[in-house]
């Protein structure tokens, strides 16, 4: 039982980590807060509903698919939220991401309707038991796919010149500018990208928790700040560290209450981390 | 219009306030005594009163808060639970509710106000999702996910107020009490603090203003007013549910403020009577309507970030410079250079 | 000494922007802190007005040490400061902005702001009066409806002053109050805080402006470094060679 809860909470810490780190990308250029992430999942995971229902089963073009809609998407709302509003006040390019993220939902469940659409059950098959324990592909599949993304980023920013212009330009935004580096094309590639990413979690939840629907972004995303917050919002390691653990806690303390009470676990730990320790269990002790 | 409505300074706007109370008192008779159109004017009133209260917050002192959903929702099931549980009348349950609320949210205030911006934001939005799960996880005080039904409608000298005027004038009173106390409090030496802190924190504590304390004091009474309100929104529906107060009612208010325009007293309440005729005046859109209200928010935030009829945007100065690494584990930078930088 | 200030030290990681600095200020007089850019000046102030705390060290203000209270009360003491890169209430009307600045001698609270009691009124009608006066002392009477923001920026500097003096201070602080001033306007500044001094401030103020400095100061601190290098009249610190060093060596006065 123990393990079982053990494996899933690894699955699910997956899915965190990467939605973390979508934050702690956004968090580290501009300081700022993506607030239509979920929604960003959301799309991912209809557009890979969409494929599988009608192009292809197979999961690797549906996950493409969910990564090419949250860059267009993230990408857009860079464009509309941050770019065009630079130099205005923080708040209002938040408040300007809460519309994103209701104007989102809603065109969903407008296009979509308002059931919850399931996925074919086929990639949730029990792949092999350990100790009782069920593993499913599925399971297996998240937790590569999670790993192969992170090193994939980790070359991408240590081992390329994009990525090196990335941490230029989260590292000292203005000398980066004054050293004739284009912020703003690196700043809406950073955007992009963290969309991608959530897209393609999107896709990956979808199948996990075999259900698709509009309002299905919220939480992951609360808990995917959450698990940036734990960690470290500023560092990628941190987000990393978070979301599994994040992922962990959530289903070892079912054992402990009621599952009503699981969101409620997630909550608390970042209003603790907030208040006590902000920049999270890697970051080093600074006021924000 | 923006002249009278952004210069907080130069008194004597009594003509048009007196007007605007008129007005609003002639509602019922302008709407032909429907009851659908008064009831939507009754929500216009209390929401006036919930972004009116926010924009204390927000607006005046330059804090963030996405939990007043939350608070209002403390107001409502104070007020419900004590009127149904004990029988007690509205007018001891709404005080009640009110103070309750303001001890929680002063209790928050003290906790979170500390932190700045975008990390408030998501203390105080953790603490209104806390505060739902909790209602629901709680029957046997709140019915949990059932919600909470027949609550009593309150009563002025042995008379039952039923009819959906009685109610619209009921609430168009407190509305009208909330926006002038919170009037008087912005012209006045404790509204010149809060607004200095939203202005300089620096500045504000090196002239004697105690920045944390009235932090505190502008979170504690504006969970006051959202207690109240909650107060005046169960007994007016009848039936409340968790649901009600959850993350979207917080984000609707905050939309409000930031719509109508922060800072000033008007804005707020443009906000909250924009966004309430909205998805009504666009019924026969059907289901798109929600999706023209977010554009439309999107649409007036880049295009007047400081609202329709705000002093000025929200607080926090535009930052192009603070930005810091995040690829390396933790980061150095050092506590942003308070003074000297040029 | 109204003001006696013993080994002051704060570090900014591995820069001590301040070093070890005593400094002793006499009451009504005007006493400069001069140095070249960087030498720790503004840090200073920030140390003795707790915005930035000191590391350690000892500020004694009337016998009575203050370098472990904060801001608001180091203000109640009764030492007010102007800033270097302004900071005065951008979005608030002059007038308020030194009202604001009467903030400590009032007591009236939600209630009296609520009821409008007599207490209330009575300190409004106090506290503009005041304020009134001092903007007109400075010269922006006909202003004081504008939002501090649209003032150019040598009237901006004048109306911080105003605001600090509107907490009716003994001491106060002026970081850089010339800069950006024009000659007349410098001319002006001059003769006010003389007139300062007159009615019993004492004022401790930082300057670039060599002219004035010499002009004003009964006494010039220097610091360079962090750390104090010389002390003296105008004459005495002219003619210091480290002074001279410090402001013809390899770096610009
Ligand atoms: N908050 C801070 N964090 C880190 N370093 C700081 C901070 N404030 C000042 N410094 C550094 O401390 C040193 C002293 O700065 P300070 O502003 O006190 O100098 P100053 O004498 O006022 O210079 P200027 O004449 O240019 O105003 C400088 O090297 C500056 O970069
Ligand atoms: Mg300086």
């Amino acid at each position: 039982m123990f393990l079982q809860q053990l494996i899933n909470g690894i699955a699910q810490g997956s899915l965190f980590a990467l939605i973390a780190i979508s934050f702690s990308l956004v968090w580290g250029l501009l300081r700022m807060v993506n607030f239509a992430m979920g929604e960003l999942y959301m799309l991912g995971a209809y557009a890979g509903w969409l494929v599988v229902m009608h192009v292809t089963p197979n999961l690797g073009v549906a996950l493409f698919a969910g990564f090419m809609v949250g860059w267009i998407v993230g990408w857009l709302i860079e464009k509309v939220a941050f770019k065009a509003m630079r130099g205005v006040p923080h708040i209002a390019s938040l408040v300007c991401t809460i519309g994103f993220s209701f104007f989102l939902k809603e065109t969903a469940s407008t296009l979509f309707g308002a059931e919850t659409k399931s996925m074919p059950s086929y990639y949730s098959q029990t792949a092999f038991t350990i100790a009782e324990a069920n593993i499913s592909w599925l399971q297996v599949l998240m937790v590569a796919v999670a790993i192969i993304m992170m090193v994939l980023l980790q070359l991408l920013f240590y081992r390329t010149k994009v990525g090196l212009a990335v941490r230029a330009v989260a590292l000292d935004y203005r000398t980066a500018s004054l050293m004739g580096m284009k912020v703003d094309r690196v700043t809406s590639l950073a955007f992009s990208l963290s969309g991608a990413l959530v897209g393609f979690v999107g896709v990956l939840a979808a199948i996990y928790y075999n259900a698709v629907n509009a309002g299905m972004g919220f939480v992951p995303a609360i808990k995917g700040f959450t698990a940036a917050v734990f960690g470290g919002i500023t560092s990628i390691p941190g987000a990393i560290l978070g979301g599994y653990l994040l992922g962990a806690i959530e289903n070892l303390s079912v054992k402990f209450m009621s599952s009503g009470y699981r969101d409620f676990v997630s909550f608390l730990i970042l209003i603790i981390f907030l208040l006590f320790r902000p920049n999270g269990i890697l970051g080093k002790k600074t006021k924000l | 219009m923006n002249t009278f409505m952004a210069m907080p300074l130069k008194r004597n706007q009594t003509p048009f306030w007196i007007g605007a109370v008129v007005l609003v008192l002639a509602v019922p008779g302008l709407l032909g005594g429907s009851d659908y159109l008064i009831q939507i004017a009754t929500m216009m009133a209390l929401y006036v009163v919930l972004a009116s209260s926010l924009n204390l917050i927000i607006g005046f002192t330059g804090m963030y808060s996405l939990g007043h959903g939350a608070f209002y929702g403390i107001g409502a099931y104070t007020s419900a639970i004590l009127a149904i549980n004990l029988d007690w009348t509205f007018w001891v349950t709404m005080p009640i509710a009110g103070i309750l609320t303001a001890l929680v949210g002063a209790f928050l205030g003290l906790a979170t106000l500390r932190l700045r911006q975008t990390f408030l934001v998501f203390g105080t939005l953790a603490f209104g999702e806390i505060v739902r799960i909790l209602i629901m996880n709680w029957p046997s005080l709140t019915r949990g996910p059932m919600g909470i039904p027949g609550i009593p409608p309150p009563s002025i000298l042995g008379f039952e107020l039923v009819s959906s005027t009685q109610y619209y004038y009921l609430i168009l009173v407190f509305a009208i009490l909330m926006v002038f106390l919170i009037f008087r409090l912005y012209h006045s030496r404790v509204g010149r603090a809060w607004v200095a802190i939203r202005e300089d924190e620096i500045a504000a504590s090196s002239m004697g203003i105690s920045v944390f304390g009235y932090k505190v004091l502008a979170f504690t009474i504006a969970c006051l007013i959202a207690g109240l309100a909650g107060a005046f929104y169960a007994h007016f529906i009848t039936f409340i549910s968790a649901d009600q107060f959850g993350m979207n009612e917080s984000f609707l208010i905050l939309t409000m403020v930031a719509l109508g325009g922060t800072g000033s007293i008007i804005g707020p309440i443009i906000g909250a009577l924009i966004l309430i005729i909205i998805p009504e005046a666009f019924r026969f859109l059907a289901e798109y309507r929600m999706v023209l209200y977010g554009a439309l928010l999107i649409l007036v935030i880049v295009v007047k970030p400081e609202g329709l009829a705000g002093v000025k945007g929200l607080f926090a100065p535009a930052s192009g410079a603070r930005r810091f690494s995040f690829l390396r584990s933790g980061f150095s930078a050092e506590c942003e250079k308070v003074e000297g930088a040029k | 000494m109204i003001l006696e200030i013993t080994k002051l030290e704060k570090k900014f990681g591995g820069l001590t922007a301040v070093n070890a600095v005593d400094l002793s200020v006499k009451e009504e007089t005007i006493h400069a802190v001069i140095g070249p850019n960087g030498a720790g000046k503004t840090t200073f102030f920030n140390n003795i007005t707790s915005i930035i705390p000191a590391d350690s060290g000892r500020i004694i203000w009337k016998g009575e040490r203050i370098e472990r209270l904060s801001p608001q009360a180091i203000s109640a003491k009764g030492i007010a400061r102007t800033f270097q890169n302004i900071r005065l209430f951008a979005y608030m009307s002059v007038l308020d902005n030194v009202i604001t600045g009467t903030h400590n001698h009032y007591k009236s609270f939600v209630w009296g702001a609520i009821s409008r009691n007599a207490r209330y009124r009575r300190e409004e009608k106090e506290s503009r009066e005041l304020a009134m006066e001092l903007i007109e002392k400075v010269g922006l009477a006909d202003k004081r409806h504008e939002y501090a923001r649209n003032l150019p920026y040598g009237e901006q500097r004048k109306l911080e002053i105003a605001r600090a003096l509107a907490s009716k201070p003994k001491l106060l602080l002026l970081d850089e109050p010339a800069a950006g001033m024009n000659n007349a306007e410098t001319e002006e500044l001059d003769q006010f805080i003389r007139a300062l001094r007159e009615d019993g401030l004492t004022v401790l103020i930082i300057e670039h402006d060599v002219r004035l400095i010499m002009s004003i100061a009964d006494r010039i601190t220097v610091l360079d470094y962090g750390v104090k290098i010389a002390e003296g009249n105008a004459v005495e610190v002219q003619n210091d060679d480290r002074v001279i060093e410090a402001y013809l060596g390899k770096r610009r006065a």
